[in-house]
């Protein structure tokens, strides 16, 4: 068991002493000495949120076990990326603890001793890079390890073929001269060469188009399938519903709801309530169902509601194929290409 | 209004990045521009700001030629810009000075800029936002601002440069929404993104492959050309997608853009079994 | 998101320092910094002190905020007061080791020199946290104005501090991502070797050429072309308001003064 929250709370500001200071303004607001700004009136400090949300996470308490995959959903500023900033010991809780391996991740030395172990990707990685060659930016975790020069060349020509790119054509090449996708890469390698045991991500394929974003959450996959813990905040609920075991979701600072995707999804009326989707096959197999077609399974993806829906119209209507096809006269034509296709909501 | 003439463009002398666009795009329309990478879709936008000009052909727009240097002011403050990264176009630190920048550069008198502040912000769901700082915006109320930026100019032409990509899933609706009722207010609005649910909602799609286009017509049309879309690195949208799933299991449901008409399909399909 | 207090960030506010004229404040704010400077005893430097921190009460900024808004320079005050320590050779010696001798004169020197830095900045931060960019801006540019004939680009000048100042918070923002990133790839940035340094400096540059980019583009696509022509949502405009601050100024500076002729 890699990493346990345990009744976790992040403030921003030291809680005593923002209530002392919100009390001495409201003293001197009284006495005539300051006016309050318009801007503040409606209770909105200056870098947005509600004053009393002093707490950036509150009573957070989940463990996350070995080899498992963890999506975090919930809006922006509802805390994911505080949170996930508290599993290498990068943030330190205000309330309660963080334990790594069963130590509190509170302690410097457990907190380095961790950085080493627990991979974290920040947003828009490749903003990071720095490095003169792709080699050197991929060397910067192994060598703050310590490592000998031999095992620093193997794991970054591991990490880098770990990522699909070729050590021996980008090597040498400077990371600012690479496509965004490929520099988002290199930036991933550079904590894959850390060689952790879980890999913490937030938002991994956030401004990459499709199909650079279908290849990195299928690397990713990749990566929890050969045993890597993963941690993944997103925002598309249909990546979470398709590679998540389990999911944890965040609204204000505080654990929404946690369990299986299915779990998870099958409440949308409660994710709709705060302003979050669920996956498209999933809302139109709910939309159907309240409309009293019978669809049996908890979670719906693309091709798993396609069978249903196909399972019940050849049931109870078989003969009527054709006359259907008439319907839609033209429409046929445009069949053909996407039948060879592959669906990309797989 | 927006007219495209043979235009080409080149960056560096050699690939064109424009390679002979025509285009025409009528006053009131809502057209999306999807393409790849490299497509050549973000030099397309910035010609009709009159940030670029073309080096073949011609661009007008609203009757004046972008390489005309006479005209490129007024161009400019008829085709608004909004840009992809919400923290690098705000110039001023507060609401209503970064609001009122465009319309200042045009020499609005004071009186009036007061009111068109209040105006724009008002257009984008943001009034009495004025005395915020923009630093404690959300990405997609910052982008918000950008637009009423632009609308402060009094535009008839709006142009977002992937404006909704680096915004999470309630910023884009919200953006989406503030699209929808200019355009439903006369605004041409010019789209450029690669979400497959906005360019749903566009009267008109055009698709640029290479720097030409590909195809171009109503989303009913372009959005279900699965194979156009795949070569082209996008998504096709999700109800398209189950509309061709259904085909491959013998169910023809018709080819669907939207959910809504998809599902509607669905259940008729289903009350008649 | 946190909140960091950082010099350049406007503190938004309707206090009778906020609404006073940009230009007089910068030109106020200028004079301070000459009393600071005029101060040739520590009841000098705490009467300007005192004004300083008054004017930060008067404009609701509590003074933990105001201290902590000039901590990312607090390097220079202390870099200067140890050279002080370091080259001051008067009075009593103190403390010798090597070649190194701190005197009493030393000490008394540093610590005087720090406090007139620290009013320095402070007064620096009061003007930026109470004063919104553009504002600054264009009394940048009023200030300069008298020297647009000889060639100064003042428009430009002013513009040029005004989009610093609005990018200062976010830099200090990236920075703090790009420090927990590399900390995170087991970087320590306590011992400074270069090239954990350039792990910070780098990705920062690259991101500013990154926001140019885009910033001079997005003014260019709002007609912006330079300061001619240019109207302004907020006209500066000189108020009683703006009168009562100068008298306290020059009060001020005159109690600054007295207290030379009187502690000399």
């Amino acid at each position: 068991m890699p990493i346990a929250f345990e009744g976790v709370s992040y403030a921003y500001v030291d809680p005593e002493r923002q209530a002392k200071s919100a009390r001495r303004r409201k003293r001197r607001r009284d006495a005539g000495a300051i006016e309050e700004a318009p801007s503040l009136e409606k209770g909105f400090p200056a870098w947005g949120g509600s004053p009393d949300a002093v707490w950036a996470l509150a009573d957070i308490d989940f463990t996350l076990a070995d080899g498992e995959f963890l999506g975090v959903a919930g809006h922006t500023g509802s805390g994911k990326s505080t949170l996930v900033q508290h599993m290498n010991g990068l943030v330190h809780p205000t309330r309660g603890r963080v334990l790594f391996d069963g130590q509190d991740l509170a302690d410097k030395r457990v907190a380095q001793e961790c950085r080493g172990k627990v991979g974290l990707v920040f947003q828009y990685p490749e903003h990071q890079l720095f490095a003169a060659t792709v080699r050197e930016d991929v060397a910067f975790g192994p060598r703050n390890l310590g490592l000998s020069d031999e095992e620093i060349e193997r794991r970054v020509r591991a990490a880098l073929e770990d990522v699909h790119l070729d050590p021996d054509e980008v090597g040498g090449k400077s990371p600012f001269e690479l496509s965004g996708g490929q520099q988002r890469r290199v930036a991933f390698a550079g904590v894959l060469a850390m060689e952790p045991r879980a890999l913490v991500l937030d938002e991994p394929v956030a401004g990459l188009d499709p199909v650079a974003r279908e290849e990195f959450l299928s690397l990713i996959e990749e990566l929890h399938s050969a045993g890597l813990t993963v941690v993944m905040v997103s925002h598309s609920m249909d990546d979470l519903a398709r590679l998540a075991d389990r999911m944890l979701v965040l609204n204000e600072g505080r654990q929404f709801a946690l369990g299986t995707p299915a779990e998870v999804f099958a409440h949308g009326d409660a994710l709709r309530a705060i302003g979050l989707d669920v996956p498209a096959a999933q809302k139109l197999a709910e939309e159907l169902r309240e409309m009293g077609v019978e669809l049996p399974r908890d979670l719906y993806d693309l091709e798993s509601l396609a069978d249903d829906l196909a399972g019940r119209l050849a049931d109870s209507a078989p003969s009527r194929e054709p006359k259907v096809g008439e319907d839609e006269p033209g429409r046929n034509a445009s069949e053909a290409p996407c039948a060879a296709g592959e669906a990309p909501y797989a | 209004m927006i007219e495209f003439d043979n235009a080409g463009f080149t960056y560096d002398g050699e690939t064109f990045v424009l390679d002979s666009v025509t285009a025409r795009i009528e006053q009131g329309e809502f057209v999306c521009i999807l393409g790849g990478n490299g497509s050549g879709k973000s030099t397309l936008a910035k010609h009709v700001n009159a940030l670029l000009s073309p080096d073949e052909g011609s661009v007008r727009v609203l009757g004046h030629d972008t390489r005309d240097e006479d005209s490129v002011y007024f161009i400019r403050s008829q085709a608004g810009m909004v840009f992809q990264n919400p923290d690098d176009q705000l110039v001023a630190s507060l609401i209503e000075n970064d609001v009122a920048f465009g319309p200042e550069n045009l020499g609005v008198p004071t009186n009036e800029l007061r009111e068109r502040v209040s105006a724009a912000l008002a257009d984008v769901g943001l009034q009495g936002f004025e005395k915020r700082e923009t630093a404690a915006l959300s990405g997609g109320q910052k982008q918000r601002v950008a637009i009423a930026g632009a609308l402060a100019m009094e535009p008839a032409i709006l142009v977002l440069d992937e404006a909704t990509a680096m915004l999470d899933p309630r910023g884009r609706k919200g953006l989406m929404r503030v699209c929808r009722t200019l355009h439903e207010r006369g605004m041409t609005i010019v789209m450029i993104t690669h979400f497959m649910e906005e360019a749903a909602q566009a009267d008109r799609v055009i698709v640029l492959e290479g720097g030409h286009v590909a195809a171009d017509g109503t989303p009913a049309d372009v959005l279900v050309q699965a194979d156009l879309l795949r070569r082209l690195h996008l998504d096709v949208p999700f109800a398209c997608a189950l509309s061709f799933a259904l085909k491959r299991r013998g169910v023809d449901a018709g080819v669907h853009i939207e959910t809504t008409s998809l599902k509607e399909e669905l259940c008729r399909l289903l009350s008649r079994a | 998101m946190p909140d960091i207090a950082v010099l350049g960030r406007y503190w938004p506010g309707t206090s009778p320092v906020h609404r006073m004229d940009a230009r007089m404040k910068l030109v106020l704010s200028l004079l301070v910094m000459a009393a600071a400077f005029a101060a040739q005893s520590f009841p000098g430097l705490a009467v300007c002190a005192a004004f300083v921190l008054g004017f930060f009460a008067l404009a609701g900024i509590p003074a933990a905020s105001a201290l902590k808004s000039v901590a990312p320079l607090a390097f220079i005050v202390v870099l200067t007061a140890l050279l002080n320590v370091l080259f001051v050779q008067d009075g009593k010696a103190l403390f010798e080791w090597w070649i190194v001798r701190v005197t009493e004169g030393g000490l008394w020197q540093a610590a005087f020199i720090a406090c007139r830095l620290l009013v320095l900045l402070l007064s620096m931060s009061l003007l930026t946290l109470t004063t919104p960019t553009l504002d600054i801006t264009e009394a940048f540019e009023w200030t300069l104005g008298f020297l647009r004939p000889l060639g100064v680009p003042a428009h430009e000048l002013g513009m040029m501090m005004g989009i610093a100042l609005r990018f200062l918070p976010q830099f200090a923002l990236e920075l703090r991502t790009v420090h927990r990133a590399q900390a995170s790839r087991g970087a320590t940035f306590s011992k400074g070797r270069l090239r954990t340094l350039s792990a910070l400096i780098v990705p920062l540059f690259t991101s500013a050429f990154r926001h140019a980019d885009t910033l001079s583009a997005a003014m260019d696509a709002r007609c912006y072309h330079g300061g001619v022509g240019r109207t302004r949502l907020n006209p500066l405009a000189c108020t009683q308001l703006d009168a009562r601050g100068a008298v306290a100024v020059a009060l001020m500076l005159a109690c600054v003064i007295a207290s030379n002729f009187a502690f000399a």
